[in-house]
């Protein structure tokens, strides 16, 4: 039996939609996963089979092989841990089959929680590009991706509610980015500054300018004249 | 101190441009808290103790370094000459490129790292050089080894230089308030906006990607101002690399006062912030042998004084 789920991994500061393939056939119980996965990804199926364990789901016998195409990519991080779990619960006929244009991100906990994973910005990206309707991410991770316009972000806590989502028992709905507030205070301020005019000035000269504007200079400084360690930094008298 | 408060006065993040600073900082997993996008520019100040891959990126799995968590934010090396030496040197190409390039077996990625650097450095191990209070107990050995470690050619990619001697006790006392963030920021951008301005063709465009024959389209640059950098290039040995950095710097400086042109005085400052004297010569004028090249104390030069 078969069962295919989308899901995304980063790769640098991009992503790459990827296809989760499950097969359970006849044979000795065991868990393999392929298409060139990280220790963290290989690690997966223990904390898939006890978050299923633990969710009340069952978890289908037989031999399980998951293969994450395309394979000759080298898969990173624990966010294939929700697809790879939900891959499980189409075969057992739990889930039924998701539609094409959704996508999948999430680590799971050994209670079947999810948790949140890293690049979720990037994760979104991807899926837009790659036209999915709807991205299903870990609740944490819910207002970074929502920042993806053209794609429905839906929050998740427990792979229960995941479940329930899929099924169309209980739908959730997609993250809404709440009105941003007045920008937050940095904390600090140029006025808590007494004197250092020179220094001053020359970190407003560097603002505007932008990258490779560097400003270097020495505590305490030369107060006469220049001198030989204080002429790597200044001049200014 | 003061460089943190350098990104209070820094434009806010364009949209496209948070997005690109969030994507890699969710990438490192340094999203704060709240989540969502990161809309103010980001600083980052790494211990000296860090690595090379630490600090432009790296690993078996490649990752963002500091260089390019500090994407269109700060960058911020304090005392630079504890850093170690091939930290340092590997900088030097992101700071010209605006992006890393890391290749690995698996294959190769490339993190942006559009950065401003800004680095602090005390002017000899024991702190005291120059200070008319306090006497310098390094010699001339410990003194070269400690600046040493700092590269002409990085030392060559940084546009401003500028000396901070300790704040004086009246001005510790002093009853009025030194100007906000707010009242520079609001100069910043309006600098930053007659910079766009210039090129209507380059969305986000700065001065510091200024190419050495916008100059002579853009800018006709006055005999007085000229006459300043002929100066500049016989008497202070300036290379004409040199020259365009502190005419991109003096572009910013005549943005700020808000003039059209460029003047020799503009020029004169943004030459002033320029380090000029070899390790040798001032060497020589520590030891009193050598004449100060500038009497001038003052940040706002007058072209005479160059």
């Amino acid at each position: 039996m078969l069962a295919r789920v989308h899901s995304a991994a980063v790769v640098g500061i991009d992503a790459l939609v990827l296809d989760v393939e499950v097969d359970v056939s006849a044979g000795l119980p065991c868990f393999n996963i392929v298409g060139l996965p990280d220790t963290s990804v290989r690690e997966a199926r223990e904390r898939v089979r006890a978050a299923l364990r633990n969710g009340g789901f069952p978890t289908p016998g037989g031999a399980v092989t998951v293969n994450l195409a395309p394979a000759g990519l080298r898969k990173v991080g624990a966010s294939l841990d929700l697809p790879v779990a939900l891959a499980m619960l189409q075969i057992c006929g739990l889930a039924s089959p998701t539609p094409a244009r959704r996508l999948f991100v999430g680590e799971l906990g050994l209670n079947g929680e999810v948790r949140p994973v890293r690049g979720a910005l990037c994760l979104a990206l991807a899926a837009r590009e790659a036209g999915f309707d709807e991205i299903i991410v870990p609740s944490v991770n819910a207002a970074e991706a929502a920042a993806v316009e053209g794609i429905g972000v839906i929050p998740v806590a427990t792979l229960a509610s995941t479940v329930a989502h899929v099924k169309g028992e209980r739908t959730l709905a997609p993250f809404v980015t709440p009105p941003a507030g007045p920008a937050p205070s940095q904390g600090v301020d140029f006025s808590d500054i007494r004197g250092q005019t020179v220094a001053r000035r020359a970190l407003e000269i560097a603002a505007p300018r932008g990258a490779i504007t560097c400003s270097s200079w020495a505590l305490p400084g030369p107060a006469r004249r220049c001198s030989r360690g204080a002429s790597r930094q200044s001049c200014p008298g | 101190m003061l460089a943190r408060r350098l990104p209070t006065v820094l434009p806010g993040l364009t949209r496209v441009e948070s997005i690109d600073v969030t994507k890699i900082h969710s990438v490192a997993g340094a999203l704060p808290a709240s989540g969502g996008l990161i809309e103010i520019p980001p600083f980052r100040a790494p211990h000296h103790g860090i690595s090379a891959p630490g600090l432009v990126g790296g690993g078996v799995r490649p990752g963002p370094g500091e260089v390019s968590l500090a994407h269109r934010g700060v960058l911020f090396l304090d005392e630079l000459p504890e850093f170690r030496r091939d930290v340092l040197e590997a900088i030097r190409q992101p700071l010209e490129e605006k992006r890393v390039n890391l290749v690995r077996v698996g294959g190769a990625c490339t993190f942006p790292c559009d950065f401003l650097l800004v680095a602090a450095m005390n002017p000899c191990p024991c702190g005291f050089l120059g200070d008319p209070r306090r006497v310098c107990t390094c010699d001339y050995r410990e003194r070269l080894r400690y600046t040493r470690k700092i590269s002409g050619p990085l030392l060559d990619h940084i546009d401003m230089h500028v000396s901070v001697p300790p704040v004086s006790w009246a001005e510790i006392q002093k009853d009025s308030p030194e100007e906000s963030s707010e009242t520079i920021k609001q100069r910043v951008a309006e600098a930053r906006r007659r910079a766009v301005s210039r090129f209507p063709s380059r969305p986000a465009f700065r001065n510091a990607e200024l190419a050495p024959n916008d100059f002579e389209r853009f800018f006709c640059l006055d005999p007085p101002v000229l006459r300043v950098a002929a100066a500049a290039v016989e008497r202070l040995s300036l290379s004409s690399r040199a020259l365009h950095r502190a005419l991109r710097v003096a572009r910013t400086i005549a943005d700020l006062a808000e003039s059209e042109r460029v003047t020799a005085a503009h020029l004169a400052e943004a030459i002033s912030y320029r380090p000029r004297l070899s390790a040798e010569e001032a060497n020589r004028l520590d030891s009193g042998t050598l004449a100060p090249i500038r009497s001038s104390p003052s940040i706002r030069s007058s072209p005479k004084a160059v």
